[in-house]
Parts: C-alpha cells; structure tokens; sequence
C-alpha cells in the first residue's frame, strides 16, 4: 500500500465517520395530537409524560417497561374494535400506577363509546395510608359556632366557602380564626368588586383581613391588638391559585419565607432540567408584625397550595402547623405550561379526547428533600378523631386552640 | 446546520487528499525540494493555546422556541509530532477544549430565560497531517480523538414560582457549577479531529503555526438513557498558535539530511 493509497483511504475513513451520527428522531406534540386509534392516544399520553413529567430522576416506575407492556393491550382494543369503559379504565389505571406526581390525573375519552375515563395515581397510595380518612369540611364547619366561646361567626356562600370566628385565647386575649376551601380568594374578590358577586361571599375574608379582603392585613381582626394568634385551617383545601398564597398566608409574618428551591424542564428529554433557583416568597407589604402566633390547620386532604402554605408558616419564626401529613402534591403547575415549560398540563379533552393534568415546577426543601408524593409532617401530629366527630367535637381544632393557650 | 458541516468536512477531506497528492510525483516518488528543512525520523514537541467556537447539535422537535445558538471558548494543550517522511507528521495533542452553548426562549412570557453552559474536555487526537512549502509550510491534518468531559458551569435566567408569586427577579438567576447526572451525560467524547494550518521556521529549532481544528464529535453526550432520545453533538471549531521545538539533530542537520 503506497502513500497515495493511505492518503486516499484516509479521507475516504473522514468521510465515512462524518457519518457515524445518530440520525435525529421525529416526535409527535402530545400537546395538540389528533388520535384515531386506542394505540394512539396510548402512544400520545405515554410521550407526553415521558417527555414532559418533572419527577423522572427519583420516580422508580419503568417507563420504557411499561410501554412495552401496555402497548398490545391499546393494540388488543384497535383489533377487537374498541374496548368497554372497565377495559379501558383499566388500562390507564396501570399505565400511571406508581407515579410519583401527586397532581396527576389522566382522563381520556373511550373512542367507541365516548365516555371519560380517568386515571390518578395518588389515587393508588392516599388512600392506603393509616390515618387517611375523608373530608368533613361540612360536618366540621358546622360545629364552628357551636363551639365553646366562639363569637363573631361568619360565612361565606357557595362561590366561596370560606368562614371565619373569634375564640377565647388566654389571658382576655382572642384567637382570629379563618377556613376556606380552595385558593380562589383573589379572583373572587375581584368578581365582588365587578359586581358579579355578592359582598357576602367574601365576608369572612373582609372579617380576618380587612375591608381589601386579598391586601394583606389591614384592618380585620387578625392584625388587631385584642387578637393574640391566628388559626388558617386548610383541612380538606384542595389547592388553588398561587397568586393567594402572599396576601393570604405571607401576610402573617413581616419576614420572607425561605421554602427552597424550584426548578422546571430545559428540553424533551426525560432528565433535561433547568438549575435549582431560589424559592423565596417575599411578606405581603400589609402584614402582622411578628408578635401573634400563626397556626396552619392542616390534613391528609389538604393538598398543593394548601401544602406550600404549610412550608411557608413552618418557615415563620412563630408559626406552627399541627394536623395531619398533607396529601403530597407539592409541586406547582401552571396550566398551559406545556407550551411554555414543554412540561405539565397537555392536550385538551374536548378537541383531542385527552388530558393530562401534572405538574411542572419542582420543588424541595432547603435540603434539597422532595415533599413530592410524601407530604407536608406536621410540627404537632394530631389525626383526625371520627369518634370525636360524631360527638359534635372538632378534635383537631381543639388541639390548635390548645396549643395557643397553653403553649405546649 | 449538521448538512453544512459534512459538507464543509467533504471539502477538507478532499483538500487534505488533494494537498497529499499534490506532493507527489506521477511515478510515486515525492518532490523532496518543495520540503528542504523537513526532519526525517525525529520528533518535535510543543505547545498551544487559542480560542474556539462550539455548536451543540440537537434537534429540538416541536419544541421551536428552544433556540441553542453557539458560543466561544478556551482552548490549551500540548503536542508531540514525529516525523516519518519528509511530508507526513503523525500528531498527538492533549488539549483541554471548551465546548460552550447557549439555549435561549424564544417565547413571550419566558423570553428573559436562558441558559449558557461552559463545558470543560479534555481531548486527546491523534492525526496524520501532511504539509508542503519551504519558509512557510501549508499543513492539512486528519485524525480522531478521544476525551473526557471534565466539568462545566451553568449560568442564566429560569423561570422560578418566587418571581410568579412575588416577582422577586434576582430569584430567576443561577450561576454554579454543573452537577453531572450519571445516568444521563455521557462523559466520554470521541470524534474527528481534522483542519488544516500554516508552519513558519522561527528559530534554529523552533517552529511556530497557526491551526485550525474542526473536533467533530460522533459521540452523543446524552448516555442511551430513554427510547424516544433526540441525540445531542458538539461540533468545535478551533484556531491554535502553537510553538514547537525540534528534538534531536540540529536544524541544519535536519536540513543536510533531507537534502541528500
């Protein structure tokens, strides 16, 4: 082999090896996908979530695994001409059994008989927990007023359950309490102030707050010098929009609660994340000054922005949270985020037959620990007591009223 | 862009084929007057520093808004040459090499967010490279290399819930040093090392060049991790002044001998 040879062969290998590149994969937008067949909605679903869900660097569910596994069974339903509701349910019960994200929930509509199905894997691990129980949000806002020296009594109205009562603190002093249901006060407050509500539905707000309901503190109870601690109970809160979270709960401490860290996908790749930043929440400018007691009631069924709440009083020098280990879902999401973070909420129900509500901001503590899945830990354990329930006793709340009182 | 880089690689692997074979007669011998000062069977050592330029190839779907555009860098290291024949060198560099990129959003509410990734390797390529000239010598060079990703620094803007909720910007800001995941980055490198350079005798012993390498990386930087993985490329282009030194006989020695 002469020099002209080598020379030649080289360029020749140059050539070739320029190549050796992977070629670059085509892959559908789960976000906007038109679905024909049971395979595709499957092949859609399990694209989006393996593309966009935050939690695949801890989750232990196989996912490359599973979609070998579930893939004949959506093939079964196409070759059979459809599958029952059962069917079907079933299948997307497996398909997200195990997940971490406790947001989650899959629903999806049966292409021969039109019915939603819908598949939540917290679903599968809530309810298996020792001290789960349901909701008595009614059972136990009935009692409020029945309560020993409980005064001033309001409520709201079915757009906003929210109430709110004054109880005996100690030494003369009083304790502001206020409950709501979900995390809609400021846009129901801007729908008092169209007009297209009544006043009433944000009375106990107005009460605990001030006349500005989401302002911060300004003239309602809480921040008056009669009142010695105020009690936020978010049993049975399902969440809501993060924009309360500062006029309603940051409000209670003149300091900025330092929760930990958040981040969000970077790419379409399973583990493509942005870095960890800070996740700080600045006090609300009208807020208490730091002398009163702040107590968080929570439970198991308080969940998302119920949970972030929970952090946030955990971190205020005079807060304590007492109740029960919150739901898990601790994990922020913006709805259409898909398109902005290529991450959480995708596809539509009514256009497309599908839609998956999940998560897509991550966040751990100071320690980099995921609540995720786990939930918030009470600084004070108290489980919900049903026995106490039937006999007209809120055993929770009474713990709260306790602790203010007695310190211990 | 990955279709203008084998096309530009075709061109330099047909300059480097024509460039050998220019040098050569039509009966295979070689015109040893176009190389006078070439060091027959010796080697020479030296070493090299610039700057590069480094495009990370990634196909991002449907996901248009993620612009990855290309950054500068850093580049170092040192070489050994031997010299077989008078227009043949074959060339082992350790280079450290610095393979940046940039990912910007090109979407309305995230438009702030952005992220530049400074990657640190260190690259070893080994290549055969022909030249030809008398006071100033034209080189062309192909080889491989192989490397290791050694570490790299994330700095940019995010989207965090603390600028959401409170709009506490400063929140948006990150600047540290990049945490490797071993399940996901691949931190072996390999690929093509080819370009091409000009040679100037300096001193007695002393050459000084000026290169410029195209590392053409055919390893994924993402380990085979998930089935539907899009693969991710660097490409880094480099321009190097180096400074060898001739080991061995003197430089008119090297001269004498080449001319016999």
């Amino acid at each position: 082999m002469n020099a002209h040879t080598i020379k030649i062969l080289l360029a020749l290998v140059a050539v070739a090896a320029v190549g050796c590149r992977k070629e670059a994969i085509e892959v559908v937008n789960p976000d906007r996908h038109f679905c024909y067949t049971y395979v595709d909605q499957f092949e859609t679903i399990w694209t989006g979530i393996d593309q966009g869900y935050l939690f695949w660097d801890r989750d232990t569910v196989d996912w490359d695994a599973l979609h070998e596994r579930m893939l004949p069974v959506f093939r079964q339903f196409d070759s059979k001409g459809g599958a029952t509701d059962e069917e079907l349910d079933r299948a997307y019960k497996q398909m997200v059994h195990g997940l971490l994200d406790h947001h989650m929930y899959v629903q999806v509509k049966n292409l021969k008989t039109g019915n939603a199905v819908y598949a939540d894997p917290a679903w599968d691990e809530v309810p298996f927990r020792d001290y789960y129980h349901y909701t008595f949000f009614d059972q136990q806002v009935a009692l409020l007023k029945t309560m020993e020296g409980v005064t001033e009594y309001n409520e709201g109205n079915d757009y906003f359950r929210c109430y709110s009562a004054l109880f005996p603190g100690s030494n003369g002093k009083k304790i502001a309490y206020l409950r709501f249901r979900s995390f809609s006060a400021s846009s129901t407050a801007r729908a008092v102030s169209y007009g297209s509500l009544p006043a009433a539905t944000i009375g106990p707000l107005r009460w605990f707050y001030g006349n500005d309901a989401t302002n911060g503190v300004t003239n309602g109870w809480a921040g008056r010098d009669a009142v010695e601690a105020v009690i936020i109970d978010l049993r049975g809160n399902g969440g809501g929009n993060l924009e309360d979270i500062r006029p309603l709960i940051c409000s209670l401490t003149p300091s900025r609660s330092d929760i930990g860290y958040t981040r969000h996908k970077e790419g379409l790749g399973r583990l493509d994340y942005s870095s960890w930043t800070p996740f700080h929440i600045d006090s609300h400018p009208n807020h208490l000054d730091g002398s009163k007691k702040v107590v968080l009631l929570v439970d198991v069924n308080s969940v998302s922005c119920s949970e972030l709440s929970a952090c946030i009083v955990q971190s205020m020098p005079h807060g304590t949270v007492i109740g029960e280990r919150t739901y898990g879902a601790t994990c922020p999401l913006l709805p259409g985020g898909h398109n902005m973070l290529y991450s959480g909420v995708f596809g539509d129900y009514g256009s497309l037959g599908y839609y998956v509500y999940t998560s897509n901001f991550d966040v751990v503590d100071k320690d980099y620990k995921s609540l995720e899945g786990v939930g918030v830990t009470p600084d004070i354990e108290c489980l919900f007591d049903f026995t106490a329930l039937q006999n007209g006793r809120d055993n929770q709340l009474e713990r709260a009223l306790e602790y203010i009182r007695t310190g211990k | 862009m990955i279709e203008m880089v084998k096309r530009f690689l075709l061109l330099m692997a047909g300059v480097a084929a024509l460039v050998g074979a220019s040098a050569q007669e039509n009966d295979g011998t070689f015109r040893s007057s176009m190389f006078p000062k070439e060091p027959i069977g010796r080697w020479s050592v030296g070493v090299f520093g610039g700057m590069d330029n480094n495009t990370h190839v990634v196909n991002v779907g449907y996901a248009s808004d993620m612009k990855y555009t290309s950054m500068g860098g850093t580049t170092a290291g040192l070489s050994a040459g031997y010299h077989p024949t008078g227009w043949l060198t074959l060339r082992g560099d350790v280079a450290w090499v610095q393979k940046n990129y940039r990912l910007d959003r090109d979407s309305y509410y995230v438009s702030f967010v952005y992220t530049e990734s400074t990657n640190n390797y260190l690259l070893v390529p080994v290549a055969a490279e022909i030249s030809f000239g008398r006071t100033f010598r034209v080189a062309a060079h192909i080889g491989a290399y192989a490397g290791y990703w050694l570490t790299g620094k994330r700095q940019g803007q995010s989207l965090s819930v603390s600028y959401l909720v409170s709009g506490n910007e400063e929140d948006t800001f990150f600047d540290e040093d990049y945490q490797f995941d071993e399940t996901r980055d691949n931190r072996f490198d390999a690929g093509l090392d080819f370009g091409f350079g000009l040679r100037m005798a300096f001193a007695k012993k002393i050459d000084v060049s000026v290169d410029m390498h195209w590392y053409y990386g055919l390893t994924d930087v993402q380990k085979n991790y998930m089935t539907n993985l899009n693969p991710r490329y660097n490409t880094t282009r480099a321009i190097q002044v180096g400074i060898s030194y001739w080991l061995g006989k003197k430089n008119g020695e090297r001269k004498a001998k080449t001319e016999n």
